[in-house]
């Protein structure tokens, strides 16, 4: 069971290193729907580091994933992955969007935060 | 006989008075002294069936020995600057390593063993990033769901 985890947490981090785009579909499918929180935080995680577009829309735009997951532990841990990174531009870009036309209310307040904290840092 | 085998080890004849160090001493320690260089009779031990009047004059031909043959003198002198410029080199050296870096230097021995071990692990572990992002994602998701089932299982 702890060898199991230790191979997801590895195969995670070989997606987010991997260069295929395909990569950021299967972190979405298997990483951000799983019942495991410490495999949703590893996913969303990964797919920020990812730095694109499609990888940071998956952890900012999609209600119950990223940092609009149900907990709080990874919804965090995403932020602070967000704040951390190099080149924030594609991220804020993301932010705005979502903050201006997503039509689920408290998707939209979550981006203004998360916005707000970036433009802070 | 003490003094015949110093004269033997030291390859130098020896020519010792008895009778004339008693005659210009008149003061018994006078004879262990000489230009300051003072050797206790002590360091002879009992050992060697000398006399106490033998272990004075072989206390004052040990004290006068660097004085009375300047190329075993000069031999002494010559370890012991080498001894100095060790210590003054070594010294330096770490001065300087300090002044260079204003950190302490130490060599971690334990980094290598921790290294081959990794890379021995890596080696032999198929699981490891390093292994895992050299294959096409289609494989990577193949491998993630049968853990994942393997998981379910559990």
């Amino acid at each position: 069971m702890k060898d199991n985890n230790r191979k997801v947490r590895n195969i995670i981090e070989a997606l987010c290193l991997h260069e295929d785009p395909d990569s950021i579909r299967v972190l979405e499918e298997m990483g951000t729907n799983s019942s495991d929180d410490e495999v949703r935080e590893l996913t969303a995680r990964a797919l920020v580091r990812k730095n694109m577009h499609d990888s940071l829309a998956v952890t900012i735009t999609n209600k119950g994933k990223g940092i609009n997951d149900m907990s709080t532990v990874v919804a965090m841990s995403t932020i602070n992955e967000l704040l951390a990174l190099d080149n924030k531009e594609e991220a804020i870009k993301i932010l705005t969007d979502t903050v201006e036309m997503h039509s689920d209310e408290e998707v939209r307040e979550n981006a203004r935060s998360v916005k707000a904290l970036m433009a802070l840092s | 006989m003490i003094i015949e085998r110093v004269s033997q080890i030291l390859n130098t004849p020896i020519k010792i008075s008895a009778k004339k160090v008693e005659k210009n001493s008149s003061n018994p320690f006078a004879s262990t002294s000489f230009k300051g260089n003072v050797l206790t009779a002590d360091v002879f031990e009992t050992k060697a069936k000398a006399s106490m009047k033998d272990k004075l004059k072989l206390s004052a031909f040990v004290g006068s020995i660097g004085d009375a043959f300047p190329t075993f003198r000069k031999g002494i002198e010559s370890v012991v600057a080498f001894g100095s410029r060790m210590k003054e080199g070594f010294s330096s050296a770490v001065n300087k390593i300090n002044e260079i870096g204003n950190m302490e230097v130490s060599i971690d021995f334990a980094a290598p063993g921790r290294a081959i071990k990794e890379g021995f692990t890596s080696m032999i572990d198929n699981y490891s990033v390093q292994k895992l992002k050299k294959q096409d994602v289609t494989s990577l998701e193949a491998m993630w769901k049968d853990l994942s089932g393997l998981n379910i299982a559990a």
